[in-house]
């Protein structure tokens, strides 16, 4: 009996110790190590708390760019801790009792695309400006809570070179014309607006192309003004990326219903649903 | 009676005509004109964000020759947008204010490349134009996107850029700020170049595969295609090289690969699925990715970007010199990962197949940094890349990534300079 006493007292001892050498997690983040390239709640959480002690001077925007990067390496040599760019869950605990997070203030503000900071010596209430695109945020919310809920933010990462309007633009010329078309086909598409940018022949710029005079149909008809889907633009972020299913066309038509000889003249490359893809 | 009915009727018949066809062309006239207005204003945008990034690049270099062209992209650039606002249904007294501003920066950048203003002038003007640049672009940027994306009526449209000044207008606010900018200081611009180049796949002269062996060499780098249903067809006559197109459909992943004729090398995949909820780790996901580079055969790679999306990861992965351990950025293979558990869902090798060819024996001449860049920019790395030059041959790069702190802002620039000639191939400001 002593001797099962004298057991449980050393188990217990032991598990005692052991909670107490684990390191607490931070209640706030969640348990993943994020670093350069992340995107999302996490992200918005560390550009927050990093910016209410001063060391992020950036957007709140859920990207974890350059910016962050500098911003916690910097507060990770303050901190006596290992300098590597990393969230991990040492730095994220420090950083979580160092600072606050004002996460329906962010939320709001972010939701509502105003432009606001979080510093700590700021009353919260004069940080936030309203935004112009307040009435876009809350109609992009109500079209697409699934993306909202993990994506908090509206922009898209995106290569450096291009813009989010580059983005919006794109999706809706590929929406316009070729919504019925399969994924490939309206990357496919995409890809033909990124290979005329690259091309002497065309204008330089994603809406100078969109946009050049009867080049494509959905402008001359007014259908790349309909609200293009998350499918059309996923499939303009893949072109944006670098895929190029049509080879590197110039152009393409419909069989069916193209009206120009000269279109059947340039030499043909692939059939991607119902274009074929030219040079 | 009945020939005046019937004159009646075929009168009323060809007015109908008449303002149908009247209404028809109306209507194509403002699809026109809606078109026209939405480039010039995006056209606005870009080069607006493009004006920013010179001039901050035009704060950070000291080198009379490397600070020569963001100083002319300056002036250039706040001239195109003042073009492009003028062409625009603005409210008059917006466009005067921000066409004069424009202009009094434009000037400014001249008078600096003549050297007619001190460094410590341009430091202290900059600093301000770029922070008041910033807030205009971001809203500027916010209002046109919101005009774009909403598909209104183009009337509709038009009142709302017409009523700039109105309180509840997306544009409220800007021409205040405007207004607000001091008449000393002013905003930037952008360089064009566009150094992504598409090789030149034609002089692949490895042994032609058939379309047998092509399959099977797609079912063994991605073995869930194993059992999947393919279509399989070939290159038209026109295209620059021979390749082979499958089409695949598996369960609930559906897909495309194209695989060169030539050597049968894999050119590029992509795979459609529904996304789960589940999750994986950053670190998971890049493990899978280099993984899976490895297995494609692609081993002498380094993975450099990761980039999150709400679905998918995409990552991106250039060739190493192994002489030297330079990047080859014109080498370079894209992959896309899902979220939910890291499946490759694309692989895109076209610019890798075929390796670039590199400059033999180039100098490495030591720069003093000091006196190149201004003391506020400060570097945080430093390597060796290749890149591309004006006459489109791979050069030697220092590639450095620079950091420039104020009180208020920082800003990141990845720069690569020509390790013999010094000259600056390429500045980007990063994220």
């Amino acid at each position: 009996m002593h001797k099962n006493k004298l057991i449980l007292c050393i188990v217990t001892s032991c598990l005692l110790m052991m909670s107490i050498s684990v390191p607490e997690r931070s209640e706030a983040f969640s348990n993943q190590v994020i670093e350069r390239g992340a995107y999302g709640e996490d992200v918005i959480e560390l550009q927050s708390r990093l910016q209410f002690i001063g060391f992020y001077k950036g957007k709140i925007d859920g990207e974890f760019g350059y910016g962050t990067y500098w911003a916690l390496r910097n507060f990770q040599e303050e901190f006596g801790l290992p300098v590597d760019g990393l969230a991990g869950q040492q730095t994220k605990t420090k950083l979580a009792n160092a600072s606050k997070y004002h996460k329906d203030y962010v939320q709001k503000q972010i939701r509502e695309g105003n432009r606001f900071t979080h510093y700590g010596d700021v009353p919260i209430e004069q940080q936030a400006k309203k935004s112009a695109n307040k009435q876009q945020a809350n109609k992009q919310q109500g079209n697409n809570k699934q993306a909202n809920k993990q994506a908090p933010t509206q922009e898209s990462q995106i290569p450096a070179k291009y813009s989010q309007q580059d983005l919006q633009m794109m999706a809706n010329a590929v929406y316009g014309e070729a919504r019925g078309e399969p994924y490939e086909g309206q990357v496919a598409v995409a890809a033909v607006i990124l290979n005329r940018i690259e091309d002497a022949k065309f204008p330089n710029t994603v809406n100078g192309v969109i946009f050049q005079p009867l080049a494509f149909t959905a402008v001359a008809d007014g259908q790349i003004w309909l609200t293009p889907n998350e499918r059309a633009k996923d499939a303009v972020i893949d072109a944006l990326n670098g895929w190029d299913p049509t080879e590197n066309a110039l152009y393409y038509f419909n069989p069916v219903t193209a009206t120009s000889k000269w279109i059947w003249t340039r030499p043909q490359i692939k059939t991607i649903g119902k274009h074929i893809f030219a040079m | 009676m009945k020939i005046l009915s019937s004159i009646l009727a075929i009168g009323l018949i060809v007015m109908g005509v008449f303002l149908y066809n009247g209404k028809q062309n109306e209507a194509e006239l403002q699809r026109d004109l809606h078109a026209q207005y939405t480039n010039r204003m995006t056209d606005a945008s870009l080069k607006l964000t493009d004006l920013q990034e010179s001039v901050q690049q035009a704060t950070i270099f000291k080198d009379e020759k490397a600070q020569e062209e963001p100083l002319e992209d300056i002036w250039r650039l706040s001239s195109d947008i003042k073009t492009d606002i003028a062409s625009l249904p603005l409210s008059r007294e917006f466009t005067t204010e921000w066409m004069n501003y424009l202009g009094r920066l434009g000037d400014f950048a001249k008078l600096k490349s003549q050297q007619k203003v001190t460094d410590d002038k341009w430091q202290n003007v900059t600093a301000q134009v770029s922070s008041n640049l910033d807030e205009f672009a971001h809203e500027w940027e916010n209002a046109t996107t919101e005009l774009l994306s909403q598909g209104e009526p183009f009337s509709q449209w038009l009142q709302e850029i017409q009523t700039i000044e109105a309180s509840n207008s997306g544009w409220s606010g800007m021409a205040k700020q405007v207004k607000g900018y001091s008449e000393s200081d002013f905003p930037l611009t952008a360089s064009e170049s566009d150094k992504q180049k598409i090789k030149d796949l034609k002089s692949i002269d490895d042994t032609p595969k058939t379309e047998q062996e092509v399959v099977e060499r797609m079912k063994e780098m991605f073995p869930k295609f194993t059992n999947a249903r393919l279509i399989t067809s070939e290159s038209k006559p026109g295209s620059a090289y021979p390749f082979y197109h499958i089409q695949f459909n598996e369960g609930i992943r559906s897909g495309y690969a194209d695989f060169t004729k030539k050597g049968g090398h894999l050119l590029s995949l992509l795979v459609e699925r529904p996304i789960g909820t589940d999750r994986i780790s950053q670190e998971e996901m890049k493990e899978k990715a280099k993984k899976s580079a490895k297995s494609f055969g692609f081993k002498d790679v380094e993975l450099i970007v990761t980039r999150e999306n709400h679905l998918v990861w995409h990552v991106v992965f250039v060739r190493i010199e192994p002489k030297n351990k330079a990047r080859i950025y014109a080498d370079a293979i894209q992959m896309k990962l899902a979220k939910d558990d890291g499946e490759i869902l694309g692989v895109n090798t076209m610019e890798y197949i075929q390796k670039e060819k590199l400059p033999v024996n180039q100098k490495i001449v030591p720069i003093d940094w000091k006196t190149f860049f201004t003391s506020k920019a400060k570097i945080q790395e430093e390597r060796f890349s290749y890149t591309e030059n004006n006459q489109m041959q791979q050069r030697l790069c220092y590639e450095l990534i620079v950091l420039k702190e104020t009180d208020d802002q920082s800003h990141t620039f990845r720069i690569l300079v020509d390790t013999e000639t010094k000259e600056v191939l390429q500045t980007e400001m990063l994220n």
